[in-house]
């Protein structure tokens, strides 16, 4: 039933064109940034050539452009995630859904997988142009691998959020700007003196706290947990308002 | 009997804040039977439907389907229920047999079964020459018969239309209504519907939903005929008893409105009408008018639907 769901969830992400759209103009942007980071690496590699201990080609490219393409997912996703639930009660389909023998969870978990499995097309546009150094020079493959784990994951966490605003309203654009809203409150949020290991809740809250481990190929089990619980949040929470619907009020 | 009762509803109902509420509905749905729910606009027809289906939970009340608790075992009941909302629940962007695939495997019908049923279902529907066409480009007709397949794909024992007709031109509603006497033959069917006259034709049982309260019209008992095509409204200039009435062989049941109007109710409404006219004849009656029973339900339905009115102040 979650794989039914999933599969057509892919499908139709994959038949519209404004997504087409938007992953072309996602790969535009980081096509245009690693160019960028190129050329500069090429002014600053002879400087370096003779350091012992300097950072190598992953450090001063693929991690930055990590770094933005992390953040131009950010933006992304938001629009990605919008129609899952909300299009279903604008169109009267969630009916269908929702007399059929399926369980809330059934449907959001089979929604979220389908979304899941889409966000793997940029992900891999966005971490192809830093794998193509390998050609010419030697990668860090670990530290590399960490940055795409910290993508997948910040996709992961992302996108359940998403998927929860969708199930909120029946409006796509809304439930588009009440995740992004949440993003960028997660993005900005953080004490004053900005340090990372300052204590509280504030600081465990913030997502690039969580995010720029990953580019640096630090692999925290403390990260990890934060991207699972995210999810598991946002995933609860959406099949609490899914249930919602059918409940009396 | 019991067995065959495949739909129950117990006193369900849904309060909603303002103090509306809808309810309390008791109804069963019996094997081979097709159940019309009728009702003004906003009477609480679709969501008494949404109740039935799973859709909506209901305040209070229980409902069963095929002796499984919607509220406790939600899955085994949905199996075998199929419904066709208010407005079809289509997803535009795929083709009808993609569609109807997925719908039938929602319903936990898979493979090969999968593809007989939509075979099936397709021949039923008449829907055999778009299956490769995007349900966008389809015709409203064709939409609404997507929609019809859709709630019978995995062959469930319950189906519950919400107004299948709509947006149909004769010719196909006449598709439409045959199919579901074919339906019914095996499920219970419960539809709802504006067309006091498809309601008449198609249906052994009318509800009739007003205000949230469920009126319902009683069957005749043991027939499988239609109740209502079976009775007739006429007037005599010189009406007789209704005794006299009573005693001719192929009424059932007379019932005496107003001074001249006797409805009446008959086994055959064809030999009811020769044998009524040829007694006119001889007794001296004076027939001014027969008509079939669409007046019944009609009158029924507006004493229901509509405040009484003081004798002389109609229009």
């Amino acid at each position: 039933m979650i794989r039914a769901l999933a599969q057509r969830e892919l499908t139709r992400a994959l038949g519209a064109p404004g997504n087409w759209v938007l992953l072309a103009l996602l790969q535009f942007v980081l096509a245009y940034l690693f160019l960028l980071q190129l050329e500069w690496y090429q002014t600053v590699a002879p400087k370096l050539a003779n350091q012992v201990g300097a950072p190598g080609v992953t450090d001063l490219i693929a991690a930055p452009l990590f770094s933005s393409a992390a953040a131009l997912l950010l933006t992304a996703i938001p629009l990605l995630t919008m129609p899952l639930i909300s299009e279903e009660y604008r169109t009267g389909t969630i009916r269908l859904l929702l007399s059929a023998p399926i369980s809330s969870s059934e449907i959001i978990l089979g929604k979220y997988l389908g979304c899941l499995l889409f966000l793997t097309a940029p992900v891999t546009l966005a971490i192809a142009p830093t794998a193509s150094l390998a050609i010419g020079t030697q990668l860090d493959w670990g530290q590399w691998l960490t940055g795409v784990i910290g993508l997948l994951l910040l996709c992961a966490s992302v996108s359940a959020i998403g998927l929860f605003f969708s199930t909120v309203t029946r409006t796509p654009l809304l439930a588009a700007m009440s995740t992004f809203a949440t993003i960028l409150l997660l993005w900005v949020i953080q004490p004053a003196d900005g340090s990372a290991t300052a204590g509280g809740i504030l600081s465990y809250l913030a997502l690039p706290g969580h995010l720029t481990p990953f580019t640096q190929g630090l692999l925290n089990s403390g990260d990890l947990l934060y991207h699972l619980l995210l999810t598991c949040t946002a995933l609860a929470l959406a099949v609490l308002r899914l249930d919602l619907e059918r409940r009396p009020l | 009997m019991i067995a065959d009762t495949l739909l129950q509803a117990d006193a369900v109902e849904r309060c909603y804040p303002g103090g509306y509420r809808l309810g309390p509905i008791n109804l069963e749905l019996r094997r081979g039977e097709i159940v019309g729910l009728l009702g003004p606009n906003g009477a609480g027809k679709s969501t008494t439907m949404a109740m039935l289906c799973g859709t909506l939970a209901p305040t209070r009340g229980r409902i069963k389907i095929a002796d499984h608790d919607l509220a406790e075992s939600p899955i085994k009941a949905k199996r075998c229920l199929g419904y066709l909302p208010d407005n079809p629940p289509l997803y535009l962007d795929m083709t009808v047999d993609q569609y109807l695939l997925y719908c039938a495997r929602l319903h936990g019908v898979k493979g090969g079964q999968a593809r007989a049923q939509l075979a099936k279902v397709k021949a039923e529907c008449n829907l055999e020459a778009v299956g490769g066409t995007l349900i966008s480009h389809l015709s409203k007709g064709f939409r609404q018969r997507t929609g019809i397949a859709q709630a019978i794909i995995h062959d469930p024992q319950v189906v519950i239309l919400d107004e299948p007709t709509s947006a149909l031109d004769p010719l196909q509603i006449e598709q439409i209504h045959t199919l579901i006497r074919q339906l019914s033959t095996t499920r219970a069917l419960l539809l709802s519907t504006h067309i006091l006259n498809e309601a008449e034709a198609l249906c052994h049982r009318i509800l009739i939903l007003h205000k949230g309260q469920l009126h319902q019209e009683s069957p005749t008992r043991g027939s499988t005929q239609p109740q209502f095509g079976e009775t007739l409204l006429v007037r005599f200039n010189n009406p007789p008893t209704v005794a006299e009435l009573n005693a001719l062989s192929s009424t059932n049941r007379v019932e005496s409105i107003g001074a001249e109007s006797v409805l009446i109710h008959a086994k055959s409404a064809d030999q009811a009408i020769a044998e009524i006219s040829t007694a006119a004849l001889i007794q001296g009656w004076q027939i001014r008018e027969i008509s079939p029973a669409g007046r019944l339900l009609e009158r029924r339905f507006m004493e229901i639907t509509q405040p009484p009115t003081t004798p002389g102040t109609t229009a």
